[in-house]
């Protein structure tokens, strides 16, 4: 459907938003506390920050409302597989996340992963394309599979009672792929026809450049493969992949909904009874991640730009750091939505940008705590300066007590949303398992981001944004905004026609 | 109430509907389905503002959506672009609350929150933790009563807005083909410009307009609110009196002319852009707003022809490779909707014979009308996002928000349903509506509407195409900056 006239502002950043899909959680598996907290008090003090002005007369209850997510129940299938499931009856409807470890880090060659996972649902030994999209349109269900840096992920939705037959459909596109070479072609057609329109894309410019900076060198970079490289793939390269890489051991499975346990656990054995464990390594790797330890600027000239596409960041750790909780904090005080200093300054006092963030994804290996923004082309120097001047204060200036108990009141408060999508507490725990994080995780986090000091917030800043260590990629008019980038540092200009490969920006900076 | 009981007691009539294979009648079958009631509360305060009130119980955290009747189709000539300007205004400060504190003090608490504009309305909405209701519910009775924001205040948003615009628009490939095509589209002044509106235009606006489109549309009389999550509802009606009860009544606000003339006639236009690398074209034809019975009828259409794969669009133009996707859509709003098609081209695509290809499918249901089992299908598919949520709340009516699995989803439905159709309750009748429709019906709207002098057509090409060469119809020619 169509919602061109549908005209949305986006207000608030992405940490603690409630997403869509979620179906409602029986109220018997919660677990809810009421958490005061002395230091916390309805009376903010008035005050102006940067870009607000607080009047402080509204009324906020003082108690944080501190929820525990339920646990999910898992088993191990005879083959190995292991299984997570969060039963949920309010609504009629399931979904099946299968996950295994064959993701672009282990192909032998690029867009080997993620024209393998492509293909699953393009004809099976039974069925052509059309056929699998046809029954699966007929039950109002949904059967993708895809492939990331880690994963591939084959992905299935429907109503409840077709929860046997999409197992059904799911194990057939997982062990049966046919792999037919007149859809390896459409898919290189489809491919190649697009790599002009992404090398136009800032999007997919910074990605592949992103992959490169922070992860160059090293098997984690995974630029987006050349046309040329998924023109060479053969139905040969799939199979081996498939059945190298394709197994249980290593291999996750989430389920959701509208489910009886007992059952499903029959279901899925007498589904996947042929699908064997295989030798392939489930380890990550090999790598020696080095942050920058001196700032450069990476420039892509991308003509008639209305705006320019700023991205900064370095290399910082795993989620299973102990540095990765008072970074949360710190992120959450610099672009962490709205109330971020980022978005304050940038945004609200100076109003260079529609929106400026910063993200840390939580990942199995460094990830790139990184912030960025879209400014108007004449603003380009300015609003950078402004962004080195908000790690510096974090670097420079001990957070404020009372900024400091709001962002973590956000980050504990946020979580009482996540309780209306049971699939999203699943893959809150699935997301632990694969990044080998204990499952009590999430019951500890609140305890463990309150305990978080202005001490912690300013140590991390420096350990990991340092003076003079980020890295800057721009995207935008080059000739409107080269001279003033130098005045932060070295630049780099990159061809755009290096980057922009084929698929979607799939490198090393994203997520398992 | 107890959402519970009622999602449980679904579950055996669905299962009887479920047919695969396209067996089944092609009767209605909505007297076998009953989706899920959502139960509310439906009533004024004495200003006049409309309240709607829903419990649930199943996760601890309450949504408020104050939907107000004003849109950019209500703007005057020489200000297009304001009422979304005004809504950014409403985060900058009220009598009691400070520029920017409302979306520190939802964010520091847990919450979510924005506020949207379209052509038909504006909506604000937060989500928070359950024992947050009254500061939600003081945030926005503070702003429905009073404004309090300075020309620095006005300036800044003005700028925000604007690289809105180019961070949506101007710097994206094909930004200007919305635009394009509303104007070609539409005779009424109020649909025929873009809600982002102009740069002209946003720089024109005055202090004096923020006052004086407050005073005009930000009336309680003007507005619902619904509440929607973990709550008791008879604190929550003595809440809403105490928040909202006093701020006073205005004058209804000036109804807008929207009269529609009949576009008598194709319309075409040519633009080129420079950040477009591939051509895109678009054809759109005029029809009708989203309480129209017909509306369903079309919106099963495009299903048909466009739910994924198995759509008509897929095999009879991706996969013949006319174009590289390949999309129909009709949208739901107050006033005439627009039914599309549009595709992308591959770089040795033709124009020319892609508009062939849709005006053959067009043909096609127009003489021999659509399957009894891609009706079913399309019925199958609407009732499982209705159920399941596949595709967000796009036809529940919120089409935002998370759809009406969330309370944030049901929350924006219940109030936007209620300014556009006096009737909250559609996201309970809306599937019902939507399987109703048979195949004569879709046939008889295809003849109806999907008829050459009822269409618009625009066509974007990359900047560096030497002249793209056309024969036949007459193209207005235009540059991606005129807007």
């Amino acid at each position: 459907m169509m919602h061109r006239r549908e005209w949305i502002i986006r207000e608030s950043g992405s940490a603690g938003k409630i997403v869509g899909r979620g179906i409602l959680l029986v109220a018997s598996l919660l677990s809810l506390t009421l958490a005061a907290n002395a230091q916390e008090t309805s009376g903010v003090t008035p005050s102006t920050s940067a870009g607000s002005v607080i009047k402080g007369k509204a009324p906020v209850a003082k108690k944080l409302l501190t929820v525990r997510f339920p646990r999910p129940k898992s088993f191990t299938l005879s083959n190995g597989l292991a299984v997570y499931v969060l039963e949920d009856h309010r609504m009629p409807a399931v979904r099946l996340r299968l996950m295994m470890r064959a993701g672009s880090l282990y192909e032998p060659k690029p867009g080997v992963a993620e024209t393998t996972a492509a293909m699953l649902t393009e004809g099976t030994e039974k069925r052509s394309y059309l056929q699998l999209a046809e029954v699966t349109a007929d039950m109002g269900a949904s059967l993708f599979a895809s492939a990331g840096a880690d994963t591939a992920t084959i992905s299935a939705s429907g109503l409840s009672e077709t929860t046997d037959t999409l197992i059904g459909l799911m194990a057939e596109v997982l062990m049966h792929p046919s792999f037919p070479s007149d859809r390896l072609d459409r898919i290189k057609y489809q491919q190649a026809s697009q790599v002009a329109q992404r090398r136009s894309n800032p999007a997919a410019l910074t990605a592949d450049l992103s992959a490169r900076v922070y992860y160059g060198g090293t098997p984690y970079s995974l630029p987006s493969p050349k046309a040329a490289e998924i023109e060479a793939l053969t139905t040969a390269d799939l199979t081996a992949f498939h059945a190298a890489r394709y197994r249980p051991n290593g291999a996750l499975l989430g389920v959701s909904g509208d489910v009886d346990l007992n059952h499903l656990k029959k279901s899925l054995e007498a589904a996947l009874a042929d699908w064997k464990p295989g030798a392939q390594t489930v380890d990550l790797p090999a790598a020696d991640f080095k942050p920058h330890e001196t700032t450069r600027i990476y420039l892509v000239d991308r003509p008639n730009s209305a705006q320019t596409v700023l991205q900064f960041g370095n290399l910082s750790v795993r989620q299973n750091d102990p540095d990765y909780i008072p970074l949360v904090v710190a992120n959450r005080i610099l672009g962490g939505g709205s109330s971020g200093r980022l978005f304050q300054n940038i945004r609200e006092q100076k109003g260079y940008t529609y929106g400026a963030y910063s993200n840390l994804p939580a990942g199995r290996w460094p990830a790139v705590w990184g912030a960025s923004a879209s400014v108007r082309t004449p603003v380009t120097e300015p609003a950078v300066r402004e962004f080195f001047r908000e790690f510096d204060r974090l670097q420079d200036e001990s957070v404020p007590a009372e900024e400091l108990e709001q962002a973590k009141r956000s980050i504990i408060g946020s979580f009482a949303g996540t309780l209306e999508n049971p699939d999203g507490i699943l893959g809150r725990t699935l997301e632990l398992v694969q990044n080998g994080m204990p499952l009590d995780y999430w019951d500890t986090y609140p305890a463990h981001i309150q305990a978080v000091t202005a001490e912690d917030v300013q140590r991390v800043a420096r350990k990991y944004l340092g003076k003079d260590r980020i890295q800057l990629i721009a995207v935008g008019e080059r000739a409107q905004i080269e001279e003033g980038l130098k005045k932060f540092g070295p630049v780099e200009e990159v061809d755009a026609s290096e980057l922009g490969g084929v698929g979607g920006g799939r490198g090393g900076g994203r997520r398992r | 109430m107890n959402h519970t009981s009622q999602r449980f007691a679904t579950v055996g009539a669905l299962a009887a509907m479920l047919c695969i294979g396209g067996f089944c009648q092609a009767d209605p079958p909505s007297s076998a389905v009953k989706v899920p009631q959502i139960k509310f509360t439906d009533y004024r305060l004495s200003n006049g503002l409309r309240v709607i009130l829903s419990v649930d119980h199943a996760a601890p955290v309450v949504a408020v959506s104050v939907t107000y009747d004003v849109g950019s189709r209500n703007e005057r000539e020489g200000r297009t672009g304001f009422a979304h300007l005004f809504e950014h205004m409403m985060f900058q400060g009220s009598q009691n609350v400070g520029k920017g504190e409302h979306m520190l003090l939802i964010q520091d608490n847990g919450g979510t929150m924005n506020g949207t504009t379209n052509q038909d309305r504006t909506n604000y909405f937060e989500t928070v933790p359950a024992n947050q209701l009254d500061l939600a519910l003081f945030l926005e009775s503070d702003r429905m009563r009073s404004l309090d924001i300075s020309q620095a205040n006005l300036d800044n948003q003005r700028a925000v807005v604007q690289e809105e615009k180019r961070q949506s628009y101007d710097n994206q490939p094909y930004g200007g083909m919305s635009e394009a095509l509303q104007g070609l589209a539409y005779s009424s002044f109020g649909y025929r410009h873009t809600t982002i509106g102009s740069m002209a235009d946003l720089n024109a606006a005055t202090l004096e307009d923020v006052r004086n489109f407050f005073k005009t549309y930000y009336a309680p009389n003007n507005a619902c609110i619904a509440i929607v999550g973990d709550f008791n509802e008879g604190e929550a009606k003595k809440k809403v009196e105490k928040y909202f009860g006093s701020i006073p009544r205005q004058q209804p606000p000036p109804v807008p002319d929207l009269t529609e003339a009949p576009l008598n006639g194709e319309k075409r236009k040519l633009l080129s852009d420079p950040l477009a690398r591939l051509t895109r074209y678009e054809m759109a034809f005029k029809t009708v707003s989203g309480d129209n019975p017909d509306y369903y009828a079309l919106s099963m259409l495009s299903s048909i022809l466009s739910g994924g794969r198995t759509g008509r669009l897929n095999s009879d133009v991706v996969e013949k490779r006319l174009a590289l996707n390949a999309n129909a859509g009709v949208q739901a709003g107050r006033g005439p909707g627009l039914f599309s098609f549009s595709g992308t081209l591959s770089p040795d695509g033709n124009v020319e014979e892609l508009e062939k290809a849709f005006d053959a499918e067009i043909a096609r249901i127009q003489k021999d009308g659509v399957t009894d089992a891609e009706i079913q299908r399309a019925r199958t598919q609407a009732r499982a996002r209705a159920l399941v949520g596949f595709g967000g709340g796009g036809r529940g009516g919120g089409g935002f928000g998370g759809g009406l699995q969330t309370v944030l989803g049901r929350a924006n439905a219940l109030s936007q349903n209620a300014i556009f159709y006096n009737d909250p309750g559609r996201i309970n009748t809306q599937l019902q509506r939507m399987e109703a429709v048979t195949a004569a019906d879709v046939k008889r709207v295809a003849n109806q509407y999907l008829k050459r002098d009822n269409r618009v057509v625009v066509v974007v090409v990359p900047d560096s195409d030497p002249g793209m060469e056309w024969t036949g119809d007459v193209w207005a020619q235009d540059g991606k900056g005129s807007h």
